[in-house]
């Protein structure tokens, strides 16, 4: 790629000792030879189980934590010597709200405080709180004490602030956690708002792979404190070697209709397979297999449509992040 | 650079305005603080009642008990804020899990201690003047102010020596990962020796030789020296009374001066050094945040 | 049901909070004199937390409450488990009724803030210490941690620190510590907070053996619909009010007319794609509502959720208003409604009928 990506890690390590008696102690490499480049402007995923070592790829990133080999880049700047400039140049939510929250202070005094240590233009401050708290619904809270509301409430706190400086890098470890749906919907619109508006990179660990796949341009797989795979949805979906397929549920198909649609269907490019079940009149159903599918279906569905065929339910089946997910972490284990 | 200083200021105005809202928040600090200070010096006056007609000898000291206590008590007010405190600062930002949200802004590792110092400063210094209000209000303490430059010297160098062995053992938190409540350093000078050799109560000359020589470690001795010399009335320049006022051919107010000034310019550097080589520590061992 | 079988009998309960907010304006010496002499403005807020609230639990039974942020989980679990007094109505715990019994029915697992574990102590010493504050005799208490630690799979991190573990890992850890204390009834309050994919199935597996094996009765709290899928009844939570109680079947029964289709479609036009296809979508009979929303990272397509009448040609409707406008369907999927979508429903119908606050 010609530009230049904002995180480059080569064969990034960290170790941790741990202890096991008082004098004995055995290394864990919790991240473990990552290789990672980053590209200005996506969104990355990392997914992976607990203790996999995300967290701490993160912290390496933001130059919380110093790696202990390897090397890399962020921003341009060494995680080794520069610690100090790439943390002045990215943000980060942590995955607990209360982190950063001052109880003491209203929900407005934490923003206003955050905005003058974070070195906010002092005209832009007022707009900006005003801005981010209209946006989290965090608006007829904004005079409470943060113990008076909720955690869910706590969270979108935690997030405003991450947010009130458009670094070029967020951080977002699990942002989505302990907020109801309509606010994980609400902080999911605005992680893509802020990626697309002001082009910020955002990297960010879940546990909800759904919510990966909504976000992500690329997700990264970690396993033990190692990369297994880092792609693209789409292309981590090819690389599963299954056919998407589809199964068109319809109304009552005459005999000759029947065959006339699967030559139709049959005849339509990257099509694999195609064929009809149904004996009863209210069962009847075409399975289309294709790869992609994406690109037929609509043509399959026209297809039927011109016949005057009655379509009662469509179900596209393609495997999910999940279970790529699954797929990549299991395989490991099995090997 | 300018703006560099400019925004360190605003986040320590920040931190000070935070800290106040939480301090006066809270509607018993203001009463617990004016009345504590009220039943110290009551003390004091009640033992300078004790002590009017013994034959203890205070000499270099002037002749009003109660000014000499409250000087005591200034500098010990002062230490417990910039020696005791520091260490309890870094744990309230380790707990409250934002020391890695303060180094990820732009700010100096040592911004967010010394923002965070506030609720001392409106806390404990005032106690200072109070003290000294009081003492002169009510107990009838007399404070002479021929030597108040000298005086103020004298205060400027006790609040930084104290605060670089603050920081010293501020600094064992992450360095140590002592993260209760005692702590090495500040046990043993606050706890231990301040409270034995640093003569808030009597003169040092009173103690045996062997805690004489120890309380020379520690600022405290030297500043309530001078300041007693300087502000007590009837105060004595010349007769020496500290064990390295004796050693050194110099004037015991000299002395004093060299002795705070040497011990400010080690620990001060040794704490900061220290400070931020304990967050680098931390970097490297993965304590420095508490969430993951 | 009948009260003899029911373990937990809550009836009428109500709880206020009065919130205090303080006025933006005030600050400076003017608020330090105010709150000295107590002359602070706070406005009370009243918040009220839980609004006549009552429900049935039967023993063996596991529950699911779903409610938005604030909607009273909490204040409820606290009134449950007798550390909050309702204000009115009365609660039956395990045949308890005084607060002093309530306390010892209920094992309560929570996962807010830093779970009050003991940082400077290892997995299993904190289990240790947790148990013998509940006086759990040393030797019974090993043979639990080993057990709860084999049911998490943390036997292998059994000797670090509460520091050195990770975000999940200490979740687990405040599972087992709950999973500890043999007591009739468990209450978690979202369980699933940080836990992979995995080790979420694992839970509910716990949780059902926990049930059928052993008798516990089983509270669960979540955010995510997946969690309450092992439960018998789920309640609705809203604004302290409980809008809806029953099985997921009971739960969609009004909306038994109703169905949901997902589609993603291409999104070629510019400009304001979204309204244009919600406005276009619902002027169909068949459809009931549209929710539309951006495709999948940057695949340039629109989501639609649709909730169209079960009757009718709706599939077919929707194709041929897709096809008309040339927008490409590239996957549509007919899937059930899901626990939001019913949520949402149940508050629209009370809000309007009911006409809460
Ligand atoms: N400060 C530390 N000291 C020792 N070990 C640590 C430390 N921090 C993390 N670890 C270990 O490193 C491994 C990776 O932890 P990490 O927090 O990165 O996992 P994670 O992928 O974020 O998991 P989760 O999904 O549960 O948050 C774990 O085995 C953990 O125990
Ligand atoms: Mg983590």
């Amino acid at each position: 790629m010609a530009v230049e990506p904002v995180i480059a890690l080569q064969q990034l390590v960290k170790t941790f000792q741990i202890r096991d008696s008082l004098f004995r102690s055995h290394p864990l490499n919790a991240v473990d030879n990552v290789d990672l480049d980053v590209h200005t402007g996506e969104v990355l995923g990392l997914l992976g189980r607990n203790g996999a070592g995300k967290t701490t790829l993160i912290k390496m990133m933001a130059g919380l934590l110093r790696p202990d080999g390897g090397t890399g880049r962020v921003l341009g700047y060494d995680v080794y010597r520069d610690h100090k400039k790439i943390r002045a140049s990215v943000s980060l939510v942590a995955p607990t709200a209360d982190v950063g929250t001052d109880n003491n202070l209203t929900v407005r005094q934490n923003l206003e405080f955050w905005a003058v240590v974070y070195d906010l233009d002092r005209q832009l401050r007022d707009q900006r709180i005003d801005e981010l708290l209209t946006f989290l619904n965090l608006k007829s809270y904004e005079d409470h004490w943060p113990i008076s509301i909720s955690a869910g409430m706590r969270q979108r706190l935690a997030i405003a602030r991450s947010l009130l400086v458009h670094n070029p890098i967020l951080f977002l470890d699990e942002p989505t956690v302990k907020l109801d749906a309509a606010g994980a919907h609400a902080v999911r619109e605005f992680i893509r708002k802020i990626n697309r508006e002001f082009g910020i990179t955002i990297i960010l660990t879940t546990h909800f792979i759904f919510e990966a796949e909504r976000l992500c341009d690329r997700v990264a797989i970690m396993d033990e404190g190692k990369i297994m795979s880092c792609d693209s949805v789409a292309n981590l979906r090819r690389h599963l070697q299954r056919y998407d397929s589809s199964v068109i549920q319809c109304g009552e198909v005459p005999e000759s209709l029947r065959r006339e649609a699967i030559r139709h269907l049959g005849a339509l490019p990257q099509v694999a397979s195609c064929s009809f079940q149904g004996e009863r009149a209210e069962a009847a159903q075409f399975e289309i297999s294709a790869d992609p599918l994406e690109s037929v279906l609509f043509d399959a569905l026209k297809t039927l449509r011109a016949h005057d065929i009655d379509i009662h339910a469509v179900d596209t089946n393609q495997p999910s992040l999940e279970d790529i997910f699954l797929d990549t972490v299991n395989s490991k284990g099995a090997s | 650079m300018m703006q560099q200083l400019r925004r360190e200021w605003a986040s320590l105005m920040v931190f000070s305005k935070r800290e106040y809202i939480i301090w006066s928040s809270y509607r018993v600090n203001a009463w617990m603080w004016f009345l504590d200070v009220l039943f110290n010096t009551t003390i004091v006056f009640m033992l300078s009642l004790l002590t009017r007609d013994s034959t203890l000898d205070f000499a270099p000291y002037g002749n009003n008990y109660v000014t000499f206590v409250v000087l005591g008590f200034c500098v010990h007010y002062i230490s417990w804020t910039n020696l005791g405190d520091p260490f309890r600062r870094v744990a309230r930002i380790y707990w409250g899990g934002t020391m890695d949200l303060y180094l990820l802004s732009p700010l100096s590792y040592l911004t967010p201690f010394m923002g965070i110092m506030f609720r001392s400063v409106i806390d404990d210094y005032p106690r200072v003047i109070l003290s000294l209000l009081f003492g002169g209000i009510f107990f009838g303490a007399a404070y002479s102010v021929n030597q108040l430059p000298l005086g103020l010297l004298f205060l400027a160098l006790i609040l930084l020596s104290t605060l670089g062995i603050g920081m010293i053992s501020a600094s064992s938190f992450y360095l140590l990962n002592f993260k209760q409540n005692t702590e090495p350093v500040r046990f043993l000078l606050q706890d231990v020796i301040v409270a034995l050799a640093a003569g808030i109560y009597y003169p040092i000359t009173v103690l045996p030789e062997s805690l004489q020589i120890l309380g020379g470690f520690i600022p405290h001795t030297y500043a309530l020296d001078a300041l007693r010399r300087l502000i007590v009335p009837g105060g004595d320049f010349t007769t020496k009374a500290l064990p390295l006022q004796h050693w050194l051919p110099f004037a015991p107010i000299t002395t004093d001066i060299v002795a705070l000034t040497a011990m400010t310019l080690v620990v001060l550097p040794l704490g900061v050094w220290m400070y931020v080589s304990g967050i680098e520590k931390a970097r490297r061992k993965g304590t420095l945040t508490r969430w993951q | 049901m009948t009260p003899q079988s029911a373990i937990i009998d809550v009836s009428h309960v109500s709880k206020t909070y009065r919130g205090v907010s303080i006025d933006r304006k005030e600050s400076g010496i003017g608020l330090w004199i105010k709150s000295a002499f107590r002359l602070t403005s706070n406005r009370a807020r009243t918040v009220r937390a839980l609004d006549d609230v009552s429900f049935q639990i039967e023993a063996g039974e596991i529950f699911g409450i779903y409610g938005a942020n604030g909607a009273g989980k909490t204040t409820l679990i606290k009134i449950l488990s007798g550390l909050l007094l309702p204000e009115s109505g009365s609660e039956r715990v395990n045949g308890c009724t005084g607060i002093d019994e309530i306390k010892d029915q209920i094992s309560y697992i929570s996962t807010n803030g830093w779970m009050g574990l003991e940082w400077q102590l290892t997995v299993y010493e904190n289990l240790m210490l947790y148990g013998h504050i509940f006086g759990i005799p040393t030797s019974e208490l090993r043979r639990r941690c080993d057990s709860v630690l084999g049911l998490f799979g943390m036997v292998a991190g059994k000797d670090k620190h509460i520091s050195e573990l990770s975000a999940g890992m200490r979740q687990k850890v405040t599972l087992m510590r709950g999973f500890l204390l043999d007591r009739p009834i468990l209450y978690l309050d979202e369980p699933t907070v940080s836990l992979d994919v995995q080790s979420s199935a694992a839970l509910r597996q716990i949780l059902v053996d926990a049930a059928r094996r052993d008798g516990k009765t089983v509270i669960v709290t979540s955010h995510n619909p997946v969690d309450l899928s092992i439960c018998r009844r789920i309640m609705l939570l809203y604004a302290g009010h409980v809008i809806a109680l029953g099985c997921e079947a009971e739960l969609a029964s009004p909306l038994q007319g109703i169905k949901a289709l997902r589609l993603t479609c291409a999104n070629h036009q510019s400009g304001d794609g979204a309204a244009d296809l919600v406005g276009g979508l619902l002027q169909l009979d068949v459809v009931r509502d549209v929710q539309v929303s951006e495709g999948n990272g940057r695949e340039n397509t629109w989501r639609v959720d649709l909730l169209v009448h079960r009757d009718g040609h709706a599939a077919s409707e929707i194709i041929d208003w897709f096809i008309a406008r040339d927008m490409p369907i590239v996957r549509m999927r007919s899937a059930p409604l899901t626990l939001q979508e019913l949520y949402a429903y149940h508050v629209d119908r009370t809000t309007v009928s009911g006409g809460l606050a």
